[in-house]
């Protein structure tokens, strides 16, 4: 696959919700990008629609979506896959990308992004899906590591082995969000810097980070509160680790602001910075 | 069924049945699979009741909090979700409602679900072309003759035995909710969007009428023989005229078409019809 005629979209970028849409379009607020959730626009008129292609208008827009259910064993939805294609042809995305996952089986959709078995069986199927699909958008597609709350018995390799080769049996990239490193090593007991250094840094296309939540002795990837210092440091680490990758906060619950967003993100590019400085020192 | 498929049926079957969960197979200390598995479980529920709060603020109002969770709970069982989008989710409510007992019994939460449901589908229904206001004004006599209207997609007609909308606005601006009122005859009324704004109106029972017609692409002299049961014969002609152009100055029209409607096609949609015919007036920007 060669390159692609859209915005490149490196930098740091937040994701568009809707409370921000006047903020973003009246006070144009130094962020390099913004990204949407696909499926919120896609068969959507109005004010959605409307508010798109204002904040297209003044900065490069990536799409991510949460439906694609990669890893489901049902075949793959090609009335989703037309609508996808379709707004990525409105929007020009730098990036399209979905989760590491599976989200419903036998037609019906549990709205979740529910981890894999990591076993060759999934590493396969996932593969060939993901193939497939890039085949499709005729693009290669991201795929985001999710936060996740239990493994499988019949696992047979850890998932940073089972993201790396996937992005390479399918020759694509991946999005690796910080924060799900981090609550999935809590919640799991692996050491999330094993995992950042396994990732093929050439195919780590983007980074996503955003806060959690404590339930008992379980972290939630709840989206509702500012990221803490351990995936700051972590972050600093994935820096140091891939290079200078295109980074966004994800908000998505107790959306404060868009100022508070935006200085949360002077923080991201000021810890990027140090990071790559003593990364070269 | 191989292991993944088998699997997946397994955790599926877990979060929308319940159950012990065994089938899943998680890998944890003894007594731990069931918190891990309890995590998804409650946010399977915790997400879904999310979507439906969203969707229907004034059914929550109206039941109260533990009653209105009691039938999520019971909605969320009775119709898992078969799209992609969580956005459509919630559209059974007020069949569900209407159908199911105590619900049931509450004929007014059928018309509850439904007034919030409909302002949804007209916030953020797909755009579409808009007829300019004195578009139809030239049309030369014959026109009339075959003349179907397309309507925007924002365009929604609900009929209401309650008076919900007195309801809503005291949602809105935060007042106790007024006594429920039964109308006599169920009152016509209409959802749309402009200017990115949705708005709703209730209309007269003939205008009503013709707009189910012209919605259902019936064509000009069929709305008119529809508005004799209101008006003298030679009152008609005046009445459907000003109630299109009415429709086409509020925005509910995106384009309107001519000639005979080719078999098949249930409704007159302005896009298709404009590349496969000839001689109409197509919709105008
Ligand atoms: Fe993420």
């Amino acid at each position: 696959m060669g390159t692609y005629n859209s915005l490149p979209a490196a930098g740091f970028g937040l994701g568009l919700r809707r409370q921000h849409y006047r903020d973003v379009v009246e006070t144009q607020p130094r962020v390099d990008w913004f990204e949407i959730i696909s499926e919120n626009y896609m068969e959507a008129g109005g004010r959605p629609r409307y508010y798109l292609e204002q904040v297209r208008a003044h900065y490069p827009v990536v799409m991510h979506g949460v439906s694609l259910s990669i890893g489901s064993v049902d075949p793959l939805n090609y009335d989703y896959l037309h609508k996808l294609r379709d707004l990525a042809a409105f929007v020009e995305p730098a990036r399209i990308s979905d989760h590491l996952c599976w989200t419903g089986v036998d037609h019906t959709n549990l709205h979740d992004l529910l981890p894999l078995p990591y076993t060759e069986e999934a590493l396969q199927h996932v593969a060939g899906r993901v193939s497939q699909v890039q085949e499709f958008l005729g693009r290669r597609l991201l795929l985001e590591n999710v936060s996740s709350y239990l493994s499988y018995a019949e696992s047979e390799m850890t998932e940073w082995d089972f993201l790396a080769e996937v992005a390479t049996r399918a020759d694509c990239h991946i999005l690796l969000d910080v924060n799900n490193v981090y609550v999935s090593a809590h919640n799991h007991g692996f050491d999330p810097r094993r995992y950042i250094k396994a990732m093929p840094a050439a195919r780590v296309q983007q980074i996503h980070l955003a806060g959690h939540s404590v339930a008992g002795a379980h972290l939630i990837d709840t989206h509702d509160a500012a990221i803490v210092d351990p995936v700051w440091d972590l972050y600093a680490y994935a820096v140091g680790q891939l290079g200078a990758v295109a980074t966004m906060i994800e908000r998505d619950d107790n959306i404060p602001p868009l100022a508070a967003l935006v200085q949360e993100l002077a923080l991201a590019r000021r810890i990027a910075a140090d990071a790559s400085h003593e990364c070269v020192a | 069924m191989s292991a993944l498929a088998g699997l997946q049926r397994g955790l599926s079957d877990f979060l929308l049945h319940g159950g012990d969960g065994c089938a899943v197979g998680v890998a944890a200390a003894p007594g731990e699979a069931g918190t891990r598995l309890g995590i998804y479980a409650n946010a399977y529920r915790l997400r879904l009741h999310e979507a439906l709060a969203t969707d229907y603020t004034l059914l929550a109002a109206w039941l109260g909090e533990a009653r209105f969770v009691q039938l999520l709970d019971e909605y969320i069982a009775a119709h898992p979700s078969h799209h992609f989008n969580i956005r459509w989710f919630g559209c059974r409510m007020a069949e569900f409602v209407a159908g199911s007992a105590p619900w049931s019994d509450e004929p007014i939460l059928a018309d509850l679900a439904e007034f919030e449901w409909a302002q949804g589908l007209s916030f953020d229904a797909p755009d579409g072309p808009l007829l300019e206001a004195g578009a139809v004004a030239g049309l030369p006599a014959v026109a009339w003759e075959t003349l179907r209207i397309s309507f925007h997609p924002a365009v929604h007609r609900r009929d209401f035995h309650w008076n919900v909308h007195e309801l809503w606005h005291a949602l809105l601006e935060g007042r106790p909710l007024p006594p429920p009122l039964e109308y006599v005859v169920p009152v016509p009324w209409l959802f749309w969007r402009r200017e990115r704004r949705s708005y709703y109106t209730s209309l007269d029972r003939d205008a009503a009428r013709a707009l189910d017609l012209a919605l259902d692409g019936a064509d000009f002299p069929a709305v008119c023989m529809a508005l004799r049961a209101w008006w003298p014969d030679d009152v008609v002609p005046e009445r459907a005229a000003s109630l299109l152009k009415s429709w086409v100055n509020e925005g509910f029209v995106s384009g309107i078409c001519l000639g005979a409607v080719p078999r098949g096609a249930a409704r007159c949609a302005a896009a298709s019809f404009r590349s496969r015919h000839s001689g109409e007036f197509g919709p105008a920007r």
